[in-house]
């Protein structure tokens, strides 16, 4: 199974001479697997980078993990929508009195968008992600609900003899008084115990926190405790903020490094780098 | 190790920090929390107790209806919550840890998240302080 | 800590995520926020509305008790809750904007903040079917 990163940052795309080596587009991750099949984590500006989207298995998943734009803005101009022969699968999750296709339509429509889904040449299937275990093609998915305004999922991939857990916008710690003292009562948990890859969101350091208290974003140090607590194998922090350049970002993970000694493998989501899991724990990055 | 549904765990984090008593059951239909006024209230540490099944409710708090006549677990707002899936408004007698009576009123509403799973129930109670502070409306 | 309590922040997202219809009020009775279930019960999205105080909600959806009686804002479960700073329970009608009635039973419960302040009141409430109090 292979991750590569279209889109790392959060919040809104940010491109900019400072920010070329973590990127500026939103959130979006290519996930290969062994045979071929294409799954995306999200839709975010990043999509726009992908060439090769599943036309030699004729399919297509995109996983959304909530419809707030930074993660659905590449949706309407992702190439694989406008090829006839092609599946194209999205989930989602709805909310509890609309269904996803109700729900993204609300962007994919006039005014916001001038065209409808309905008028998209694929072949165009939408689902609500269902809270559990689910299968695609390719991988097992599990998905389920995570603490971020509005209906939004995690998601853990299995497949290749490898796990993938995709959490981008999530914030545990609202409003808990004792973090992480019972894992069982800490949002996205279960999702991510001992995954060999986790992608989660880091978007803001622990000074600036205070000013974004229920935002439905993470610290930097928070993720670390998390996904200590959680024995990962390889953490990759992401959904940067868009005011954080690539010399703040490097500063900002040294420091988080150093706190202590941590037992998984540190590798922050850098837009166009590929991380491809294996059997063994070893993480090759490219 | 299974986490909680994240709707629990928000109501827990919220219920932990309101002064008005209250109590969350998972679908299971197990006593997963109660905030500190409901501790309060009642004498009873339920974070030692840990996770307690509905079904104890009775010989803990001798819950009776409002003229004093035993009330079945069945029909305890919360399991009526939870297996009715119904929401309930009812007067009601508990007793606290020291055998105290308490006259409350207790709202108790099933928890249903998207797709209409069922997450549990929880319900609000206090006491009543006095027959005109009652529904206002009928 | 700046920005809104972490009690106004936690029933929000936990009401963003629930089946069960809330309505919440601040301090002085205006409209602070609904959840989508109570939008498709009151029949107005809460957008439409936004933030408004509560002689101008309460009229939105003419509320009269069981006998037909208009009622005053300050009569209305939530108001008094607020005002009372105390529960209350009550059975009252509403007219949506479509035209069409419904009956609600509703908790309204006073919203105060760990330390003490208050925050106002929300409400729980769901359509009246003559069984939801147990008989």
């Amino acid at each position: 199974m292979k991750a590569t990163f279209w889109g790392t940052r959060g919040s809104l795309p940010s491109p900019r001479p400072g920010t070329t080596r973590y990127g500026g587009n939103t959130s979006c991750v290519e996930v290969r697997t062994g045979d071929g099949s294409v799954m995306l984590l999200d839709a975010g500006s990043g999509i726009h980078r992908l060439a090769d989207f599943g036309a030699s298995t004729g399919r297509v998943d995109v996983l959304l993990t909530h419809l707030h734009m930074d993660h659905i803005l590449g949706l309407g101009f992702f190439g694989a929508l406008f090829q006839p022969d092609l599946e194209v699968h999205i989930w989602g999750p709805p909310s509890t009195t609309l269904d996803l296709r109700a729900r993204l339509s609300r962007y994919l429509s006039p005014p916001l968008f001038p065209v409808r889904l309905t008028d998209l040449p694929c072949k165009l299937v939408l689902h609500d992600a269902p809270r559990g275990t689910f299968d695609l093609p390719s991988a097992s998915v599990t998905a389920d609900l995570v603490c971020h305004p509005g209906p939004t999922l995690g998601y853990r991939l299995e497949a290749d003899g490898a796990t993938l857990t995709y959490i981008p916008d999530h914030e545990p710690a609202l409003g808990d008084q004792a973090f992480l003292a019972a894992p069982e009562w800490t949002s996205g948990f279960s999702l991510m115990t001992g995954v060999d890859l986790l992608i989660h969101d880091a978007q803001y350091t622990d000074e600036e926190y205070p000013a974004h208290v229920g935002w439905g974003h993470s610290t930097i140090s928070q993720t670390m405790a998390l996904a200590e607590a959680a024995g990962v194998g390889t953490l990759a922090p992401f959904h940067h903020d868009p005011s954080h350049n690539d010399v703040l970002l490097d500063r900002l993970f040294s420091v988080a490094l150093e706190e202590q000694d941590w037992s998984f493998e540190f590798s922050p989501a850098r837009e166009g780098t590929t991380l491809t899991l294996g059997r063994h724990p070893a993480l090759r990055g490219s | 190790m299974s986490a909680k549904a994240v709707e629990l765990i928000l109501l827990r984090q919220l219920l932990s920090r309101l002064p008005l008593p209250a109590t969350l059951v998972d679908a299971g239909g197990n006593i997963v929390y109660s905030n500190p006024a409901s501790e309060r209230l009642l004498g009873i540490d339920y974070e030692a107790k840990g996770e307690v099944p509905l079904s104890r409710v009775p010989e803990m708090l001798d819950p009776r209806h409002s003229d004093g006549s035993p009330m079945e677990l069945r029909h305890l707002p919360l399991s009526m919550a939870l297996h009715d899936r119904r929401p309930q408004q009812y007067p009601m007698i508990i007793h606290d840890r020291s055998g105290a009576p308490h006259r409350i009123v207790t709202t108790a509403v099933p928890l249903d998240g998207q797709g209409g799973t069922l997450l549990g129930a929880m319900n609000f109670f206090w006491e009543e302080e006095d027959e005109e502070q009652e529904p206002v409306l009928p | 800590m700046s920005g809104p309590p972490i009690e106004l922040l936690l029933l929000k997202q936990v009401a963003g995520y629930l089946a069960m219809p809330v309505f919440l009020v601040d301090e002085d009775g205006a409209l602070e926020y609904y959840n989508e279930p109570a939008e498709e019960l009151l029949g107005q999205r809460y957008e439409e509305t936004g933030q408004i105080p509560l002689e101008t909600w309460a009229k939105i959806w003419a509320p009269t008790d069981l006998d037909g009686r208009q009622l005053a804002p300050d009569e209305l479960p939530v108001a008094v809750a607020v005002r009372e700073r105390r529960p209350v329970l009550g059975i009252i009608s509403i007219r949506r904007p479509d035209g069409s009635d419904r009956q609600l039973t509703i908790t309204a419960l006073p919203f105060e903040a760990a330390d003490g302040s208050h925050l106002g009141a929300f409400a729980i409430f769901w359509e009246s079917d003559g069984q939801t109090a147990f008989s």
